[in-house]
């Protein structure tokens, strides 16, 4: 039953460090792309967040 | 007092004769994906080198000092994951700071690193290895980090040979239905037979 809690214990405090380490990670801001619409807009997959971002600019 | 000569045999056994990807077929995915440029091949190889350092003294010491004392070493494949996932990420913040131009050339192989077999593959290596019993806990962790640099250090190489063959096939004359992936798993096939005749050699 010990072995159980601390199991559970250790899995919990790395999955907190996770999570604190990916939140920090989101914070900064990733760099700029610019995005070349001609080869933007040959490309047919349409869930790119690239995609939506530039047609909804337009 | 441990030797000079474990060392020396750890980074030499780790980066040429146990080379994680051509003799271990670990980390085949960075090796194919991020190897058409030798600029962000060395990038990614920089950031492998880190994490695969930093993973293996934090996982050693979860291992020896809290999972094998109470006896739950059951969970060591996922704790060593979130281990290997919270560096990822903490690098990826670091390169999205400092080296904007490495982060764009990563692109999606820098979080792709968590899923990186060659660090998970060095990391359980070193546990099975039993150096802490070996040597102890101190020198084991000491020898556990030289076995890791020089998986990195291997992985480094051959990423930056492998990286310079395919620069140079962009230019050379290849036949029309080897181009691209073919040529250069054959090129792959070639150096992983080059490294088979490294062994014996320790």
């Amino acid at each position: 039953m010990t072995e159980a809690i601390i199991a559970i214990i250790t899995v919990a405090l790395i999955v907190f460090i996770y999570i604190g380490s990916y939140v920090l990670n989101r914070r900064v801001p990733a760099p700029y792309q610019k995005v070349d619409e001609a080869t933007c807009g040959a490309c047919s997959n349409y869930a790119c967040g690239v995609k939506q971002k530039l047609s909804e600019e337009r | 007092m441990i030797s000079p000569t474990v060392f020396f045999v750890a980074i030499v056994s780790s980066m040429l004769i146990n080379n994680i990807v051509l003799m271990r077929f670990l980390g085949v995915c960075p090796f194919l994906g991020v190897s058409r440029k030798t600029e962000s091949a060395l990038g990614m190889s920089a950031a492998v080198t880190f994490v695969m350092l930093v993973a293996s003294v934090l996982t050693y010491i979860l291992y020896y000092l809290v999972l094998d004392p109470f006896g739950i070493e059951y969970i060591s494949t996922i704790a060593f994951i979130l281990v290997i996932a919270s560096l990822v990420q903490l690098v990826e913040m670091f390169i999205k700071r400092f080296s904007q131009k490495l982060y764009k050339m990563l692109g999606i192989y820098l979080p792709l690193i968590v899923t990186n077999c060659a660090i998970l593959g060095i990391v359980e290596i070193n546990i099975r290895e039993n150096y802490a019993v070996q040597y102890g806990f101190g020198a084991g962790l000491a020898v556990a980090v030289t076995s890791a640099l020089g998986a990195a250090l291997g992985f480094a190489l051959v990423m930056f040979a492998f990286s310079s063959i395919r620069e140079r096939l962009d230019a050379a004359t290849v036949p029309e239905s080897w181009k691209g992936v073919p040529i250069s798993l054959v090129v792959a096939g070639i150096m992983a037979l080059a490294f088979l005749g490294l062994g014996g050699i320790v």
